[in-house]
């Protein structure tokens, strides 16, 4: 995300200064083109160097600026045509939005943005409303395709029975965990006696219970928490900030709010130095001793110090 | 993966997309046209290439799905050379420019149709098409026309990223081939009225007792070299999926369902160390996607009790309103 965002914001970085070069720049002028070739310079070079480990929030805080930058950027050229060459670099963040934020987000924010990029580029007095509503159409047809692409991409995410993150998004983000070197745990759950429902109820009960699983109340779990399905009877729950014991109370509670379906637990807290294998081994670790327990049970796995 | 168009892009997703655009870049034109300047020569032939342009979206969206895959190398083409007409008639430098950022929409289009090759064809050529525009125009600063290309040519970068995670959602990662929501896309598109189609279900016989035995990676081994040989021994305009598990699915568009049957007892004898069951049906006359998967399916549970390792055909549809028809 952030290396596609970086190459964005590279050509609207290449696309001012190309505008900017057709300018008579004294005063004020010249001081507002520095300003922002250096903020959406640097933008590039943050998000190219160090994009991955940004927090989702700044990224986001990221691309507003962008558009508040190009907003601003439409009142710098003397001319209407440099104005418009700058107002065109909103198809970059309508794109970007489309791609990489929800369509709830979406809705909310970019409206509001092109809406503003709008009234600055009609403050200038030298650009017809027509005109500007012309640019609003390529800008609404680009967010259309965008969002329908981003749509499909986000479907090989999800496992498309419940609606959960599936696995290739879990790896994904609990290699996110381990790169941020933050406390987290991870717990894996269990349906227990699952293959004896499909076998004898049949496979729609048995898809029932995980659609159950998959729509456990929010509020039985903790901020930030992600529930997704590893394939077959198997979720996993990833509990950022929380430590060992704090996650079994977490993952109990889950198991509270889905009374009536048995399941069989293993967390595990990643431990300094532990890779995303040896953490998830741990937890399978536990899940089993809690499967040989007698089910319906949570365990804790040991810490990497003290083995059990 | 270069040198395939992206699976995502099938006839009615670029029918559509292209509608869309048409019509939105035919509107953008005639917007521009009420804030330009008053040079009505000018303006008329503005709105005339304009209106052509919704046109032609309209008629996209009617009969676009229909046409086949090289057909939607044209309307990319003629979109590029409507916008650089609107450029280089627009009757003021400003008007020019909008009407010259519609280019991003080629820049979509290439990269979301074709292949990577040809993509770059495309975006080049509309870039360089519109860019002489501009220029010719001799109202619009060299650098001011660089800006909007570059802009352009970063939209196509980001689009082709897309597509392929997007592409990557209708593939199973294990075989390559379609999963079940690829099947499922390209079922829809193949159900048209009058078309022959036919479809099979092929399953792995005994499959769990491989995995059982030679654990997992036996098994993935097998689905990945039985899902390769298939991949080549098919015809063009086949369509192989990965249903999950041991379960394959095909479709074969222009087959009747004897030579379906025939080629699935090809496929088969070319494993005989694997045993497969299949059901194959030809679609019958109005017949729904789903009902067609559902006599295969039948087809498919005949095949495993007349005792598996056998490929059977589902009796023709008799009358349409029938419900389905039994499995001979």
């Amino acid at each position: 995300m952030a290396e596609t965002m970086a190459v964005l914001w590279a050509a609207a970085t290449l696309a001012g200064a190309l505008v900017a070069s057709t300018q008579d720049l004294t005063g004020l002028r010249a001081v507002a083109v520095v300003v922002l070739l250096v903020f959406s310079g640097s933008g590039t070079v943050v998000l190219a160097l160090r994009g991955p480990r940004l927090p989702r929030r700044l990224l986001g805080g990221l691309v507003h600026a962008g558009g508040v930058g190009i907003g601003l950027a439409q009142l710098v050229p003397q001319d209407p045509r440099g104005a418009l060459a700058a107002a065109a670099l909103l198809g970059l963040v309508v794109v970007e939005v489309s791609y990489f934020f929800p369509r709830a987000w979406v809705r909310r924010h970019m409206p509001a943005l092109v809406l503003l990029a709008n009234v600055t580029l009609l403050l200038r007095g030298d650009v017809h409303v027509a005109t500007v509503l012309a640019l609003d159409a390529i800008l609404l047809a680009l967010g259309i395709v965008t969002a329908q692409l981003s749509e499909r991409a986000l479907g090989a995410r999800r496992d498309p029975l419940t609606g959960l993150p599936n696995r290739r998004s879990t790896d994904d983000r609990l290699q996110e965990l381990v790169a941020g070197g933050g406390t987290f745990s991870v717990a894996l759950l269990d349906l227990d006696h699952f293959k004896e429902v499909n076998d004898t109820a049949g496979h729609e009960a048995g898809d029932r219970v995980l659609l159950r699983v998959a729509a456990v109340p929010e509020r039985a779990l903790p901020p930030g928490a992600v529930l997704a399905r590893q394939g077959g009877d198997e979720f996993v729950l990833l509990l950022p900030g929380r430590r060992g014991e704090q996650a079994v109370a977490d993952v109990w509670r889950v198991c509270d709010a889905l009374a009536g379906i048995g399941l069989s637990c293993g967390v595990a807290q990643h431990e300094p130095g532990d890779s995303v294998a040896q953490l998830m081994r741990r937890a399978d670790g536990a899940l089993y001793a809690a499967k040989s327990a007698g089910r319906g049970r949570v365990e804790l796995a040991a810490t990497t110090g003290a083995p059990a | 993966m270069s040198g395939r168009a992206p699976e995502v892009a099938t006839p009615q997703v670029m029918a559509r997309t292209l509608a869309l655009f048409y019509v939105l870049g035919g509107v953008c034109g005639l917007l521009a046209v009420l804030g330009s300047a008053p040079d009505w020569p000018r303006r008329w032939a503005v709105v005339g290439v304009g209106t052509t342009a919704v046109v032609c979206g309209t008629a996209l969206a009617r009969w676009g799905a229909r046409c086949p895959r090289p057909f939607f190398h044209a309307p990319v083409g003629v979109a590029t050379c409507f916008i650089a007409l609107a450029v280089l008639v627009a009757p003021d430098g400003v008007t020019a420019l909008v009407i010259a950022a519609l280019m991003s929409f080629v820049g979509v289009d290439a990269f979301f149709f074709f292949p990577v090759r040809w993509a770059l064809v495309h975006l080049v050529a509309a870039e360089a098409v519109v860019l002489a525009a501009l220029l010719l125009r001799g109202d619009v600063e060299a650098a001011t026309a660089g800006a909007l290309v570059t802009g352009v040519a970063a939209i196509g970068a980001t689009t082709r990223r897309l597509v392929d995670e997007a592409s990557r959602a209708s593939r199973d990662p294990l075989t390559g081939l379609a999963n079940r929501r690829g099947f499922d896309d390209a079922l829809r598109e193949l159900v048209r009225p009058g078309a022959v189609l036919s479809a099979a279900l092929l399953d792995l016989d005994h499959f769990k007792t491989i995995n059982d035995t030679g654990g997992h990676a036996a098994g993935d081994e097998v689905l990945a070299r039985v899902a390769a040989h298939w991949r080549a021994a098919l015809p063009a305009g086949a369509v192989l999926a990965r249903h999950g598990g041991d379960e394959f699915a095909l479709l074969l568009p222009g087959w009747t369902g004897e030579r379906a049957l025939a080629l699935v007892d090809r496929l088969r004898a070319g494993h005989p160390d694997v045993g497969m069951s299949c059901g194959v049906a030809e679609r019958g006359a109005r017949e729904t996607a789903a009902q067609l998967m559902r006599r295969a399916d039948r087809a498919l549970y005949a095949a495993k009790e007349a005792g598996r390792g056998r490929a059977e055909l589902g009796a023709p549809v008799q009358r349409r309103d029938s419900g389905g028809a039994r499995v001979g």
